[in-house]
C-alpha cells in the first residue's frame, strides 16, 4: 500500500488548508443564514406621514383621504407653499398630495393626474402613489358603472384589503430551513478542498521523472492506480462524511424530519463525484503550486458565482443561467432548489430531481474520460 | 547480469540505439561513457522496460526484461538522471516511500531506511524537505531513494550532474561501497574522470553504438597514444619543429602560442628524447608536463572528436 500511504501523507500536509476551507464554509453559511433569516419575517403595511391639501372638499376627495388614511398617518395641510416646504423639510410629512378642485370630474372621470410632492431620496412616495392609483382605478370602475361620487366614497371606505393565501409545498411553513443554505454552499467546500488536495497530490506524483521512476518500480502500474483511486476515494468520502455529520449535528431534528433529507445526501454525493473527477483533471494538467492555487480559485469561486451558490439562482440573468447549464454545479443547485421548494412533496418533481443528479454523474464520467485522455497524452510526451 | 544483443531503438527517423550490445558481469561497476545524445539514457530506459525497442533482446539476471517482469524489477535499484523525489515528503519519508515499493516489511524497511540515510550522509536532514536541500544533498537523496532496498543491480544514470566536488566525491565513494556490498552497478556519465576513477569495465558509446569495451587499461591500450608531453614557453623555428617530429616515438606535434604538444607512442624515454633535443639546441623552455592517455584520448582517436564536444 505504498502509493495509498503516500497519498495520505501528502494529504495530511494540507490539514491546515482543509481546516481553513472548512472554516470559511461554515462562516459563509452562518453569515448568509443570518441575513436570510430576516427575509422570512411577515409582511406588514408601512405607515407614511402623508400631507393632503384638499382644494376640492367633495365626497370623492374625502374618500381618497380616508383611503390613504387607512394605512398612513394623514395630516391635512393648508394651501401655503412655505408651510408645506417646512413640513417636508422637518419630515412632518414625507409626501404631499394636492387634491384639485373638481377632483371627481378632472381626475376620476377625466384623465388628469394628482399633483404630488415627496421628500427626495425616499421610496415612501412610490408606496403612497400605488395607493392613490388603486383608489383612482377603483373609483373609475365604479364611476363607469354609473355610481355617484358619494356611493364611490362609501364603497372605497367599505373596501377591504384582499387576503392572499400562499401555498407552501415544502412543509417548512413558508420559511427556508437553515440546512437549505448549508447544502447550497456545499459546492464551495467540495470543489475547493478536493481540487486543492487532490491537485497537490497528483501534481507531486506527476512531477519530473517521477512517473518514469514509478513505472520502473516493483509495484505494477495497475496496482499503483488502484491504490491512488482508493486513497482519493477515502479522502473524498471522508470530506462528504464530515459535511454530512456537520449537517446532522447542526440541523439534526429539522433536517431528519424532512422527507427529502435522503435526496439532499444523494445530491451532495453526486456533487462529490463531480468534484473528485474535476480534481483529477486539474491534478493531471497542473504543474506548479501557484497554477494550482489560481485554478482552484477560478473553478471554485467561478462556479459558485455562476451557478447559484453565492448568488441565488433567481437573481441570475437569463444568459448567465443558460451558460451555467454547462457547469455541473448548476444542476446540483437546481436539484437543491427543487428540494427546498417542494420538500415533503419532492415526489412530484422526482423526474427533474433524478435528471439533475444524472446530469451531474454524466459530468463526472465526462471529466474522467478527459482526465484519461490527458494522462495518456502526457505519458506519450515523456 | 545484463546481456543486451543487437538492440535497435528509433525515434522516427532518428536511430537512438544502433545494434547496441552490452554484457555486464555480476559484481562489476560498469561504466557507460559517451557524449550527450550518444544513447546512454535510451539504453538505460530500454533496460528498465520504460521504452519499447524495435529490435534485439535484453536479458537481466538471466530473464528477458519486460514491463511486467516484477521479479527482476524487484532486484533493481534506479537512480534517474533527473532527481525523482517528492517535494511534498521529507527526506526520511521519501526514502521510506521508495523503499516501500520493494520492501513491504515495516521493521525491515525501518532499518534499511536508516542505513540509506547514513549511507548518503543525510543524518542531519531527516526532516528536511527537498526544496531546502542543496543540489549535492538532493542528488544524495536521489541515490538513497534508489538504493535503500539493497538491490542486486543498481543503475545510475548520470547521478553527479550539477553537483559540487565534495558531494561528487561522496557519491563516488558511496558507489564503490555499494559495489563492495555486492551490488552490480551500471554507471552512465559523460564525465570521463569519474568513470575512470570508479569503473572496473567501461563501454564507450557514440551514435547509439558501443565503440569500445574493456577495462580502462584495455581501452587505453587500443590506441596509439602512449604519452602526451606538453612544454610551455618554448620558441621554435620551423626547421626545429620538423626535427621534433622526427624524434623516436613521436607521431603528432602541435605548436600553438609557444606551447608545444607532442604525442608519443607507447615506449620508454619519450620525455628524455624531447628534453635532450631542446638542450642540445640550447632552446629555453618553461614548464613541462607528461600525461598518460585518458579516455578522452581513446574517444578522440576512435571517433575523431572530443568526448566533451
Amino acid at each position: 500500500m505504498a502509493v495509498f500511504k503516500a497519498y495520505m501523507k501528502i494529504a495530511r500536509k494540507n490539514f491546515w488548508m482543509i481546516l481553513m476551507y472548512l472554516g470559511i464554509f461554515f462562516a459563509v453559511t452562518a453569515m448568509f443564514q443570518m441575513f436570510a433569516g430576516e427575509e422570512t419575517q411577515d409582511y406588514s403595511a408601512r405607515s407614511v406621514p402623508v400631507g393632503i391639501v384638499d382644494d376640492d372638499r367633495g365626497e370623492a376627495a374625502a374618500g381618497l383621504a380616508a383611503y390613504i388614511g387607512k394605512t398612513n398617518e394623514v395630516v391635512m395641510l393648508d394651501k401655503d407653499r412655505e408651510s408645506m416646504q417646512e413640513d417636508l423639510f422637518y419630515r412632518n410629512v414625507e409626501y404631499i398630495v394636492r387634491i384639485p378642485e373638481n377632483f371627481f370630474e378632472t381626475c376620476i372621470l377625466g384623465e388628469e393626474s394628482l399633483k404630488v410632492t415627496s421628500v427626495p431620496g425616499t421610496y415612501s412616495g412610490h408606496y403612497v402613489e400605488q395607493q392613490i392609483d388603486n383608489f383612482v382605478n377603483f373609483a373609475r370602475v365604479y364611476a363607469a358603472a354609473g355610481f355617484s361620487e358619494e356611493e364611490i366614497a362609501d364603497a372605497a371606505a367599505d373596501r377591504e384589503s384582499a387576503s392572499v393565501e400562499l401555498m407552501d409545498f415544502s412543509g417548512n411553513e413558508g420559511g427556508t430551513p437553515a440546512y437549505v443554505f448549508y447544502y447550497r454552499y456545499l459546492p464551495y467546500l467540495f470543489l475547493s478542498v478536493l481540487c486543492y488536495v487532490m491537485g497537490y497530490i497528483l501534481m507531486g506524483f506527476g512531477r519530473g521523472s517521477l512517473p518514469q521512476r514509478m513505472k520502473a518500480s516493483a509495484v505494477p502500474a495497475r496496482r499503483q492506480s488502484l491504490e491512488g483511486f482508493a486513497a482519493s476515494g477515502v479522502l473524498a468520502i471522508s470530506l462528504w462524511l464530515i459535511a454530512t455529520l456537520a449537517a446532522l449535528v447542526l440541523y439534526s431534528r429539522e433536517f431528519l424530519n424532512n422527507s427529502a433529507a435522503g435526496w439532499y445526501l444523494i445530491n451532495s454525493f453526486a456533487l462529490l463525484l463531480v468534484s473528485l473527477s474535476l480534481a483529477y483533471f486539474v491534478g493531471t494538467l497542473v504543474k506548479t503550486s501557484d497554477a494550482l492555487n489560481g485554478i482552484v480559485n477560478i473553478l471554485g469561486l467561478g462556479m459558485c458565482f455562476l451557478c447559484g451558490v453565492f448568488v441565488e439562482m433567481d437573481y441570475l440573468s437569463g444568459p448567465v443561467r443558460k451558460a451555467a447549464q454547462f457547469l455541473p454545479v448548476y444542476w446540483y443547485e437546481s436539484v437543491n432548489t427543487l428540494l427546498a421548494r417542494y420538500g415533503d412533496s419532492a415526489g412530484n418533481v422526482m423526474t427533474q430531481i433524478l435528471s439533475g443528479i444524472g446530469i451531474q454523474v454524466l459530468f463526472a464520467a465526462a471529466l474522467v474520460c478527459l482526465t484519461l485522455a490527458a494522462a495518456k497524452r502526457k505519458e506519450r510526451a515523456v | 547480469m545484463i546481456k543486451i544483443e543487437n538492440l535497435v531503438k528509433r525515434y522516427g527517423n532518428t536511430v537512438a540505439l544502433d545494434h547496441f550490445n552490452l554484457n555486464v558481469k555480476e559484481g562489476e561497476i560498469f561504466g557507460l561513457l559517451g557524449p550527450n545524445g550518444s544513447g546512454k539514457t535510451t539504453a538505460i530506459n530500454c533496460m528498465l522496460a520504460l521504452l519499447k525497442f524495435d529490435r534485439g533482446s535484453i536479458k537481466i539476471m538471466g530473464e528477458e526484461m519486460a514491463p511486467d517482469n516484477y521479479r527482476v524489477k524487484r532486484q533493481i535499484g534506479i537512480v534517474m538522471q533527473d532527481v525523482a523525489v517528492f517535494e511534498e515528503l521529507n527526506v526520511r519519508d521519501n526514502i521510506d516511500y521508495f523503499c516501500s515499493l520493494y520492501v513491504s516489511d515495516k521493521g525491515k524497511r525501518k532499518e534499511l531506511v536508516e542505513e540509506a540515510i547514513r549511507f548518503a550522509g543525510l543524518e542531519d536532514y531527516r526532516k528536511a524537505y527537498p526544496k531546502k536541500l542543496s543540489g549535492g544533498l538532493l542528488r544524495r537523496l536521489n541515490i538513497a531513494c534508489g538504493v535503500a532496498h539493497k538491490p542486486r543491480l543498481i543503475i545510475l544514470d548520470e547521478p553527479t550532474v550539477a553537483v559540487d566536488p565534495q558531494s561528487r566525491n561522496r557519491i563516488l565513494e558511496g558507489i564503490c561501497e555499494l559495489s563492495r556490498q555486492g551490488s552490480t552497478i551500471v554507471y552512465t556519465s559523460h564525465y570521463m574522470e569519474e568513470v575512470e576513477q570508479i569503473c572496473t569495465r567501461i563501454a564507450i558509446m557514440d551514435h547509439g553504438r558501443e565503440i569500445a569495451v574493456g577495462t580502462k587499461e584495455e581501452l587505453k591500450s587500443m590506441i596509439k597514444t602512449g604519452e602526451t608531453v606538453t612544454i610551455e614557453a618554448v620558441i621554435l623555428a620551423g626547421e626545429e619543429l620538423e626535427r621534433v617530429r622526427e624524434l623516436p616515438g613521436v607521431y603528432e606535434v602541435r605548436y600553438e602560442g609557444q606551447t608545444l604538444t607532442v604525442k608519443c607512442t607507447k615506449g620508454k624515454h619519450n620525455l628524455i628524447h624531447i628534453l635532450n633535443f631542446l638542450n642540445e639546441r640550447e632552446i629555453p623552455f618553461g614548464r613541462v608536463f607528461s600525461e598518460l592517455p585518458t579516455l578522452n584520448d581513446v574517444f578522440l582517436e576512435i571517433t575523431g572528436k572530443q568526448l566533451r564536444d
